[in-house]
């Protein structure tokens, strides 16, 4: 019961296909309780997977229609759900083997109809209780873990983890820091007594260095991570993460007087200082600055200098050493740069080995699994507020982008749509089994389907997005979208795996069509519809290039006494014959032969031949003479043969060319082949030729 | 008619009354789903799906009706329409659904003529 009012009521999700009960339910919990109501299962499933932090409690009814009660629970078992959100059966089934089987797939009660109004308060409210109560003792044992000195490490490195996904950084900066300072404090303790350095004050610096850049977590994204030089104003912004991560560590209450969160403040807050006075925050000089700072600074630089960031390559380890012990990267205590030349050599091997497989870093990610996978620690009232707005943010703005945005989760095997998608494709917000669904398929085909499946698979974890132009079938029409999809993958290097995709579909078939129409006048020639001279060659240059081993003949020819037609019967006329022309190579040749008109009586064939080109030859001559109206058509015709001629589009045109001139000059109407005593002669497309 | 009078005509023992009221609290709630009753589709559902022969939509309405009947404690047709449910379950026989369908006919009918008729 709640004493907060109406604000603080928990939720319970009713899933019945009957309004009535349904109703019923919602009568006898609806003073304590917020109810959400949903008609079936695949409805319950969506409200699930939309309200999964608020529901305390699922009461399921067995017979439905789309999706039983039964499938319900498979979902929430595939989906995790089932471990946090408590199910109640209730159904007028009364059969054990029901009953068993709902128990089997993880309900926590089972109430038969008809329901009576107290059972069913006192049922919903034991179990609600039994549950908070569970997860209020798994958070106090978990607690109580956290306190001690090895889960403090752990702690500590599920922090730091997240600042250096801000960060982008590899996950190994951390680790590598922590290696760096710990040998550095090690060699410095040989060296001197100055410091108090014992055992176990060195391994308290060196997990307390995890937290060096905490305070990064309150810098703005864009700046964190801005590939270019940062601003003058920028940088000053980025400076303050010293101080701001030494007050987060001085706000942590009554664990401020712990060693670990001292030290840790100390690196915080002055990491960034230099030993000549010239650093951060404070401006602190020489041993002013803690030595933990101190060495933790150089380790920091050391890093960065090795490893690749967005704005510059990784240096070598000779490079980086090199160039601190210059003073490049700023001043250090020359006792730690002496102790940086004793271990120089040993520090590149200790790092080689230093890889993610580390153990500590699989208990870190492990253990983070399981929180975040039980839900008390990791997802505090305030995170699920957050994820809360994150999520009416992201409503609104899909609602206003007008992009089909999609969610698939592998593991349940379905798809979420966003409002606007669903609508607009005319289906459900959530779609089972979409690659088998009937409704899905009637949008895309199989094999469309596969394909996106395929590629979506074959993305990498370093490379997870894929794109693409697919004509969807909407609504009875047939539309261009492009498909931006990302493949969602999890794990670490040796072992990742796929737990889906997320993605959008946005409609661009005006812009697709109007572009497919340009390209298509621009590569034909307006009056004949064949092909233009620039197109015909990068065609015919693509064919020459992918098939080698083929033989083609180029076929060059233009229009007899063409300048006839056009003086004698204007120039319309001369239209009308040469799209007689065209239009007589389209309907008598192949529908992969090129066929271009490349001048103004002057046409382009190239063909495909197996051997036989005179045949061939002779059939196009043939069917492009002839009479049209008043006019007898004649051509003069010249042939080059690849590979015979030549092999690339400039020899063969130039042959062709040739063997069109000497038909020309043997009396016009023939076609002839090129052979080598031609070379040499005027061109008909030289400019000397203008005797028609 | 009132709501107690509509319950003694099912179930002359008056236990069914009392069930009901225990169960849903007031009369008021109990009135407000009898009269949902009238507007469920589920029994018009029933016939079509039968004449059809569709028996698994059949089963569904049919399951329907006696869930809500049991909530109401509406007996007799929470009982013929538990057997009907039953027979339409696995390999229904037709001959036995239409001898089924006539009695949850006439029971539904006894139910919906009594809820409109009471004041």
């Amino acid at each position: 019961m709640d004493i907060n009012g109406k604000e603080n009521k928990k939720t319970i999700l009713v899933v019945d296909d009957s309004e009535m009960n349904r109703s019923i339910l919602a009568d006898m919990l609806g003073d304590e309780y917020e109810i959400l109501e949903a008609a079936n299962g695949l409805e319950g499933i969506a409200e699930i997977q939309k309200h999964e932090d608020e529901i305390a409690l699922v009461l399921l009814d067995i017979v439905m229609p789309e999706m039983d009660g039964f499938e319900v629970l498979s979902v929430m078992n595939k989906g995790g759900w089932i471990g946090y959100i408590p199910v109640i059966m209730i159904s007028a089934e009364t059969s054990s083997s029901h009953v068993n089987q709902a128990y089997d797939l993880g309900v926590t009660d089972y109430i038969s109809r008809p329901f009576d109004g107290k059972v069913v308060r006192r049922r919903v409210n034991n179990t609600i209780m039994l549950y908070t109560k569970q997860k209020m003792l798994q958070g106090m044992i978990t607690e109580q873990i956290l306190e001690k000195e090895k889960s403090s490490t752990l702690m500590v490195e599920i922090l730091s983890n997240i600042v250096e996904f801000r960060n982008g950084e590899s996950g190994l900066h951390v680790l590598h820091v922590r290696t760096i300072t710990e040998m550095l404090l090690k060699n410095l303790a040989e060296k001197t007594d100055q410091y108090n350095l014992n055992h176990t004050h060195i391994a308290m610096i060196g997990l307390a260095s995890a937290l060096h850049d905490i305070g990064k977590i309150s810098i703005d994204e864009k700046i964190l991570n801005k590939p270019g030089r940062l601003t003058d104003e920028e940088f000053a912004i980025m400076k303050t993460h010293a101080a701001i991560g030494g007050d987060m560590l001085m706000n942590v209450g009554h664990r401020r007087d712990e060693e670990l969160v001292k030290v840790a403040y100390e690196i915080c807050r002055w990491h960034h200082e230099r030993y000549d006075g010239r650093g951060y925050p404070d401006g602190l000089k020489g041993d002013e600055i803690p030595i933990s700072a101190q060495v933790v600074a150089l380790a920091d630089v050391y890093d960065a200098l090795t490893s690749q960031r967005v704005y510059k390559p990784a240096f070598s380890h000779e490079k980086a050493v090199e160039m601190i012990m210059n003073g490049e990267c700023g001043t250090f205590n020359p006792r730690i740069l002496e102790c940086l030349q004793d271990v120089k050599e040993d520090l590149q091997k200790e790092l080689e080995q230093k890889s993610i497989k580390d153990t500590t870093r699989n208990e870190v990610q492990s253990i983070t699994a399981e929180l975040i996978e039980r839900g008390d620690v990791a997802a505090s009232d305030r995170t699920l507020k957050l994820l809360e707005q994150e999520r009416i943010k992201y409503q609104f703005f899909a609602s206003m982008s007008k992009e089909i945005q999609f969610e698939y989760n592998a593991a349940t095997d379905m798809v979420m749509l966003s409002e606007w998608g669903a609508d607009y494709l005319g289906i459900d917000e959530l779609v089972m089994h979409p690659f088998e669904e009937e409704k899905s398929l009637s949008i895309m085909d199989r094999e469309m389907m596969e394909e996106i499946k395929n590629a979506v698979r074959g993305t990498s974890y370093v490379n997870p997005i894929f794109s693409g132009m697919y004509c969807l079938h909407v609504k009875g029409e047939d539309r261009w979208h492009r498909l931006d999809v990302r493949a969602m993958w999890e794990g670490t290097e040796d072992d990742i795996y796929y737990t889906g995709a997320i993605g959008k579909f946005v409609n661009i078939d005006e812009s697709y069509r109007r572009m497919n129409s340009l390209e298509q006048k621009a590569a034909h020639d307006t009056l004949t519809g064949l092909y233009n001279h620039m197109n015909a060659r990068k065609k015919i240059e693509a064919f020459l290039e992918e098939r080698l081993d083929d033989t083609y003949s180029l076929i060059l020819f233009d229009l007899d006494h063409f300048k006839n037609a056009n003086d004698q019967y204007g120039h319309l006329f001369g239209d009308n014959v040469l799209k007689y022309v065209a239009k007589k190579l389209k309907d008598n040749l192949r529908k992969d032969d090129i066929m271009a008109r490349v001048g103004g009586d002057e046409f382009m064939v190239f063909l495909e031949h197996n051997g036989n080109y005179e045949a061939q030859v002779r059939r196009v001559f043939q069917v492009v003479t002839g009479q049209y109206e008043n006019f007898q058509i004649g051509v003069s015709m010249g042939v080059a043969l690849a590979p015979k001629n030549g092999t690339d589009y400039e020899s063969l045109f130039h042959a062709a060319d040739q063997a069109l001139y000497a038909s020309k000059r043997g009396g016009r109407n023939q076609y002839k082949f090129y052979d080598g005593t031609m070379e040499g002669t005027l061109s008909v497309l030289s400019p000397v030729d203008g005797e028609e | 008619m009132n709501i107690e009078e509509f319950y003694t005509s099912i179930d002359p023992s008056g236990d069914e009354y009392k069930n009901v009221m225990s169960r849903l609290g007031t009369e008021r709630l109990v009135s407000k789903y009898l009269n949902k009753m009238l507007d469920d589709k589920s029994f018009s559902n029933l016939k079509q799906a039968v004449a059809s022969g569709d028996y698994k939509e059949a089963f569904m309405a049919s399951h329907t009706i006696k869930g809500i009947c049991m909530n109401l404690n509406l007996k007799p047709l929470a009982k013929s329409s538990g057997e009907l449910t039953e027979e339409l379950r696995d390999n229904p026989d037709a001959g036995r659904v239409e001898e089924l369908m006539i009695q949850v006919e006439k029971d539904y009918r006894f139910v919906t003529d009594g809820i409109r008729s009471i004041g």
